[in-house]
């Protein structure tokens, strides 16, 4: 069974091909650079954007994947969550080949599809597993009993993690505004310069936040006269540490509360190399999983896998009528 | 010739509307849907060629109002006609919101020279000049613009002036005393569309789907 997967919730625009027999037959993406010189994304500018790229990533994937109309068997589409107008081009597309194709479609839930993307890799988790996802919108822990099956464990009361490292990146005034330069730039930090506090984490539960270790960031740098690079560095690495520090500390208290072994993480801050390191170091006789590095940011090889899973579930939609959901929770 | 049929989208204001040309007969569905295009508009295409006994693959080529008006509304037309054109191999014709608004007019009231003034939201209007050409089909005499409602200047000829503009800001606009008459309640549809469209086919003015893009007009969006 081939399924094309199509994704625009955000500033990505992508298409994919999954086959259940032969695996992930293509993938393209296309990130928009509209949103650079705003510092932030642009919802009208996103939206225009996909309506320039999103077909020409689908026919790319079609083609990569050699597939035509008759071998493609649904189409599925992120839904939610996400920008309205964004994800209207994607969902609108999708439901309109699928029309044309006489074909099934499936929404997907974004988040639903960012948790399921380690289930690309040769080294795919079996469920129960715990989930961390991580991404520029969210920032949860949810048990996953079976896929479909998903218990909220924990989730930030305010900013995602992702939305905290793009605000960094922001604040110390990085070429790009994402965690990616935050995390390039603490290489070079000074381990023991800053420290910041680690939010909630003296409590039990697997609740997060953010925003209060970001005002704390902004605070000590606007302190510093006359930054340096060597400062933002050393204040990039402190931050970074403070959330990765967090991030793994509930994940380990979510592993012991649920009594489960393996933990799957998703999301863009998945991203992260020291996340994964100090997740490898602190989870000693667990096992963790994480989708390659291109695939933990938005991307439709997700989209198309979740699509098949939802379709061989018995779920497929044959209705002309589109409805995206931009707050679709997965939980 | 004889064997044309063209299915067009109207999506760019509060009403959604889909017609189809099935060798000259042109049939539409329309409704004041503001925010369900996306619900209703495959439904409607569908129900139309139910109704003329076609199916989807007779289609020949699709045609779409494609700006200036609702971005939003824009971009369900956009996303439908360019998955329609691609999917189907057949394609796609571009046509102007506000001719499509013209050609209304002239459809309605058989009127063959109209100044049109949408609204832009924003205090402004996005503003057209059409008069009747050949095959009965209004054609442009200027290019579509954009303008503040301050800066709003109406030709100083006799003509028509339509759009849902004038009672936007009826406070606003002042109609000089050669304009013969006023209609505010018209707005683009379908089978406007569908009337340019069908000519422009035959003038082979058709772009591939992936050159259905919405002529915002308004690019200053930030
Ligand atoms: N190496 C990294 N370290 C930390 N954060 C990262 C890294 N790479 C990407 N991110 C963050 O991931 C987020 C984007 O992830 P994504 O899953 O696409 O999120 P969303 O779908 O919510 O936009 C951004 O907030 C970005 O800062």
């Amino acid at each position: 069974m081939k399924v094309l997967g199509i994704e625009t919730s955000c500033d990505e625009s992508a298409a994919a091909i999954y086959c259940d027999k032969d695996g992930l037959l293509s993938h393209k993406v296309y990130s928009q650079t509209v949103h650079s010189e705003h510092g932030g994304v642009v919802p009208e500018l996103a939206a225009r954007d996909h309506i320039r790229k999103t077909l020409g990533l689908i026919e790319d994937a079609l083609s990569e994947a050699k597939c035509s109309k008759d071998d493609v068997d649904a189409i599925a589409y992120t839904a939610g969550p996400g920008l309205a107008g964004a994800l209207l081009v994607g969902s609108m597309m999708g439901k309109t080949i699928a029309y044309a194709w006489n074909k099934p479609s499936i929404a997907v839930n974004h988040m639903e599809g960012h948790l399921l993307a380690p289930m690309l890799e040769d080294s795919a988790p079996k469920p129960p597993f715990v989930a961390l996802i991580v991404s520029g919108g969210h920032t949860m822990l949810v048990d996953v009993q079976q896929i479909g099956e998903y218990r909220l464990l924990g989730e930030t009361v305010d900013d995602a993690a992702g939305e905290a490292f793009d605000k960094v990146a922001r604040l110390l005034n990085l070429g790009k505004y994402t965690g990616s330069e935050v995390a390039k730039i603490a290489e070079l930090g000074d381990k023991k310069r800053f420290k910041f506090p680690r939010p909630m984490t003296k409590t039990r539960n697997l609740d997060f936040s953010f925003s209060g270790l970001k005002t704390k960031v902004l605070y000590e740098y606007q302190s510093i006269e006359n930054p340096v690079e060597q400062d933002k560095a050393d204040i990039a690495w402190a931050f970074q540490e403070a959330v990765i520090e967090t991030l793994v500390k509930k994940c380990k208290l979510a592993l012991q509360d649920t009594r489960l072994n393996a933990l799957v993480l998703a999301g863009g801050v998945g991203a992260n190399k020291y996340l994964r390191q100090r997740l490898a170091e602190e989870l000693g006789d667990n096992s963790v999983f994480y989708p390659r590095i291109e695939f933990c940011t938005d991307n439709a090889a997700m989209i198309a896998y979740a699509g098949w899973w939802n379709l061989s579930q018995g779920r497929k939609d044959l209705s002309l009528a589109v409805k995206v959901k931009p707050r679709w929770k997965l939980v | 010739m004889g064997n044309l049929q063209i299915l067009s989208f109207e999506t760019s204001s509060s009403i959604c509307s889909v017609a189809l040309d099935n060798k000259s007969v042109v049939s539409q569905l329309s409704e004041q849907s503001a925010n369900r295009h996306t619900e209703v508009v495959l439904g409607f295409a569908q129900k139309l060629l139910d109704e003329a006994g076609l199916r989807l693959s007779d289609v020949s080529a699709v045609s779409w109002s494609a700006g200036p008006g609702s971005f939003t509304g824009l971009r369900v037309g956009a996303s439908v006609v360019q998955s329609l054109g691609f999917a189907l191999k057949i394609p796609v014709i571009n046509v102007s919101t506000l001719q499509a608004l013209a050609q209304e007019a002239y459809i309605l009231h058989g009127i063959d020279d109209v100044f049109v003034a949408m609204d832009a939201r924003m205090s402004e209007i996005y503003c057209g000049y059409y008069k009747l050409g050949s095959n009965n089909l209004m054609q442009p005499e200027i290019d579509d613009y954009l303008v503040s409602v301050e800066k709003l200047s109406i030709p100083n000829c006799k003509t028509y002036i339509a759009g849902n503009a004038l009672s936007e800001y009826e406070e606003n606009i002042c109609i000089p005393s050669n304009i013969v008459g006023k209609f505010d309640d018209i707005f683009p549809t379908a089978r406007a569309v569908s009337a340019i469209a069908k000519y422009k086919f035959y003038k082979n003015e058709t772009c591939d789907p992936i050159k259905a893009i919405p002529n915002y007009i308004r690019n200053k969006v930030v």
